[in-house]
């Protein structure tokens, strides 16, 4: 809580946005500080991945301000974009080019220095050094996430967005993700994930924001008791949607 | 200045490894270009006793329609997987990536013309290998290539893009198509003009080339961002 006397690392300010007139994100505002670790919780269709999409420059919000690093988000958004990394539910690689061509492409458009010993080091890290010249439409579902995440992880980003980073994933590279986050968040990285599985959230000690229908319902702190009353709100808006 | 041009480079490069692995513009849109010159020669020579005069036009169709193939397919591998996405999130400026997508597809449709132009030269019997078609040729490709890159990103995202990016393109390119079917018929004399005319065409060509390179990368820019 030390943090929040500084200047919050993304400032989200009652944001909006639409697609065919319809609220995707909803007057939204949230502060995350430098080295917060928070999940977001909530249905399909609550805004997760549009909130991502926000925060990581692809898409622009309707309304609202959003800064990040203090920069206004819209404007100065090639400046930030080297600062943050995020996963969606997509790979974000060609699937004709290997792993490495694609590591080669993304890793010279955010100008790496070392890029080849980065590569073999977070290839090592996720297991990935013997799919390195594989095309990646010959990769399974789960390797291309292990793929996804070294091409998210590639230029060592300072935000770190997950959008689901544990689906498709086994229970080996979701141990080695977990541990990573950790060791990533001790380096006082800030880093949103979103996720179904509660577990993850009590694993990574992170905070909890609950979203639903494009608003921020409520931001948890881990502690069993707001453990119990998540698990409650999140049943409840899942019954709603149902 | 060098990060800008390594990016177009890294772009250029990128594509062309995709396309040299897959060859899925290239091949169809060098069959296409070759069955429509075919078709065009087969039915002219039963026609007509002198087709050479609508022969430069016939090519200039044929390059027109096959630019739109090779402009559709442009940024639908960046489309899947949201590779599309990923460029956007880095660091790059976004007219960099415009010049990359249009070097792109200045190769790939100047890459079709270099091999049609031998089977064109023996259907028509038009000698196109000139220091001055060549220039007219150049001009006209970056002249289709540069509004086209920006139609394509407009498009890209729409379920009707095939119908749409002829309908949008075609019309524009009209002062385009006028200055290249002019020059061209000065330089094969069936049109009588001096070669001050000729110049002025060529001149034409290139202000037209000149608006579009700076105009398209803003549009690019601005479609992009939204």
């Amino acid at each position: 809580m030390l943090s929040k006397n500084k200047n919050p690392e993304i400032q989200i300010c009652n944001i909006s946005k639409y697609f065919n007139n319809k609220a995707a994100i909803n007057n939204l505002s949230l502060n995350i500080y430098r080295g917060d670790l928070i999940t977001l919780i909530g249905p399909n269709g609550s805004g997760k991945t549009t909130l991502f999409k926000i925060i990581s420059t692809i898409l622009t919000p309707d309304s609202g301000t959003l800064k990040i690093k203090n920069l206004n988000a819209v404007k100065k958004s090639q400046l930030i974009r080297n600062k943050i990394g995020f996963t969606s539910h997509e790979s974000f690689l060609y699937k004709d080019l290997t792993l490495k061509e694609n590591l080669l492409f993304i890793g010279n458009l955010f100008r790496i220095e070392n890029l080849e010993k980065r590569i073999t080091s977070l290839s090592e890290k996720f297991q990935m050094n013997s799919y390195l010249h594989k095309p990646i439409q010959t990769l399974s579902k789960g390797l291309v996430k292990r793929a996804t995440l070294i091409r998210t992880f590639l230029h060592d980003p300072e935000i770190l967005l997950l959008d689901e980073p544990l689906s498709d994933l086994d229970m080996e590279s979701q141990i080695v993700l977990i541990e990573f986050l950790k060791q990533q968040s001790s380096r006082n990285k800030t880093i949103l994930i979103s996720t179904h599985q509660i577990e993850l959230s009590i694993d990574l000690k992170t905070q909890i924001a609950i979203i639903n229908n494009g608003k921020l319902v409520n931001l948890l702190h881990k502690t069993p008791s707001s453990i119990s009353m998540l698990k409650n709100i999140y049943s409840e808006s899942l019954n709603q949607e149902l | 200045m060098k990060y800008y041009f390594s990016t177009i480079a890294q772009i250029v490069l990128k594509d062309l490894k995709i396309e040299l692995r897959t060859k899925e513009t290239i091949v169809p849109t060098f069959v296409f270009a070759l069955i429509s010159i075919c078709v065009f020669h087969i039915s002219l020579s039963f026609g007509l006793n002198s087709y050479q005069k609508v022969s430069i036009s016939i090519w200039i169709l044929t390059i027109l329609y096959s630019s739109i193939l090779i402009m559709n397919r442009s940024f639908s591998r960046e489309i899947e997987s949201e590779n599309l996405s990923a460029i956007l999130t880095s660091p790059i400026h976004h007219d960099a990536f415009y010049f990359g997508k249009l070097s792109y597809n200045v190769i790939i449709l100047g890459a079709v013309q270099i091999i049609l132009s031998p089977i064109f030269y023996i259907l028509f019997e038009m000698n196109v290998y000139s220091y001055e078609m060549l220039l007219i040729f150049a001009l006209g490709t970056i002249g289709i290539c540069s509004i086209g890159t920006t139609f394509s990103i407009m498009t890209a995202f729409n379920t009707i893009r095939d119908v749409l990016m002829p309908l949008l393109l075609i019309p524009i390119q009209i002062p385009l198509i006028i200055a290249i079917v002019e020059s061209t018929n000065i330089l094969f004399g069936f049109n009588i003009s001096n070669s001050t005319e000729l110049v002025n065409w060529i001149l034409l060509l290139v202000s037209f080339d000149a608006i579009f390179l700076v105009v398209s990368p803003i549009a690019f820019c601005i479609i992009v961002k939204n």
